[in-house]
């Protein structure tokens, strides 16, 4: 009698247990989920690519210093005046983990072109940084490299010698300049250098409000030297009017640790490359 | 999913890069028709007219990646 009393009580505290527990892991399930932002430490400054109001990304010397603030700004927080979120409203990074050289971006839904774009980019700009792998609702929708292509153009005509290259333009927008990078796909049979100087050196005003800032100025001369550009004009030019072409370059020339500016065999500015 | 196919890519993939259709042929080990039929259907799926124009289209839509 006594063991049988002992066996009710043991079986009657486990059966309690158990449905304790059962309703907690229920309790659980049901809960939603909050978006966890992982922290990455961060060494450098970011750049945060933006819209503008003819939708197109852009960039300017606000940085960011760490994912939080990065995140923010994507947001459409804290950021220059005349440039907006590329974000849609709805549309939630949920989680940034970087492994080596990838950063794997969780969001809520598929990312449109701009929004791919901008993550991207921003995430580029960090040190290291080579692959991003993107996740809707924790399945892999896509993965993007450096090669991607921003505000992306077209210009061809023919199937042969089409070549791709990012070219830095200046915009003005309520007194503050901005830089508007654009890919541009082009019929064109020499490197990227030289279809960047064309482009820059071509035209002052290309598409809306989109400035070229060296088309006074003659390119003598340029060469590669041990991941080092130099490049030599006719004659002197502003240090401001170079950021264009330095831009430029170091988006097509990723290996590229410097770039050395001269005229009639004086340095006017050597620029290094912060991510090396 | 792609829209194209496996071999579809491949012939593309080397068309831009300055291949002739005898060239693909040879390289890929398949007759110079099965080249053109591969463009043809490519073509017909994106609804455009031409080689060139199939070109831009699977470059926007990231079928295609210019290096």
């Amino acid at each position: 009698m006594l063991k049988d009393k002992i066996i009710r009580k043991i079986f009657t505290t486990t059966l309690f247990l158990f449905i304790i527990m059962f309703s907690y892991t229920l309790k659980n399930m049901n809960k939603e989920i909050e978006p966890v932002i992982d922290y990455v430490n961060i060494k450098t400054n970011y750049k945060v690519y933006l819209k503008d109001k003819y939708n197109r990304l852009a960039i300017n010397n606000v940085y960011a210093d760490n994912i939080d603030k990065l995140i923010s700004m994507l947001y459409g927080n804290n950021i220059p005046k005349g440039l907006k979120s590329p974000l849609r409203k709805n549309f939630k990074i949920l989680k940034l983990l970087k492994d080596k050289d990838t950063v794997k971006v969780y969001v809520n839904e598929v990312p449109e072109r701009i929004e791919l774009e901008s993550i991207s980019y921003t995430l580029f700009s960090v040190e290291n940084v080579k692959k991003i792998l993107f996740y809707v609702n924790n399945s892999f929708y896509t993965e993007t490299e450096k090669d991607l292509g921003i505000n992306r153009r077209y210009d061809i005509s023919e199937k042969e010698n089409i070549k791709k290259a990012s070219i830095y333009y200046k915009e003005d927008i309520e007194g503050s300049s901005y830089f508007v990078p654009v890919t541009k796909y082009v019929n064109n049979k020499n490197d990227k250098i030289d279809i960047i100087i064309e482009e820059l050196t071509s035209s002052f005003i290309h598409e809306n409000n989109l400035i070229s800032t060296i088309t006074e100025s003659k390119i003598n001369n340029y060469t590669f030297d041990n991941n080092i550009l130099f490049v030599e004009f006719n004659d002197y030019i502003n240090k401001k009017d170079l950021e264009s072409l330095t831009l430029s370059v170091f988006e097509n020339y990723n290996d590229l640790t410097e770039i050395i500016y001269t005229s009639k065999g004086k340095i006017l500015d050597s620029v290094k490359n912060v991510k090396k | 999913m792609s829209i194209l196919t496996k071999r579809e890519k491949e012939v593309f993939s080397m068309l831009i890069n300055n291949k002739t259709t005898k060239e693909i042929a040879k390289e890929l080990k398949i007759s110079d028709k099965t080249v053109r039929n591969h463009i043809s259907n490519t073509i017909q799926k994106l609804g455009v007219k031409s080689r060139c124009s199939a070109i831009l289209e699977l470059i926007r839509l990231g079928e295609l990646n210019i290096r």
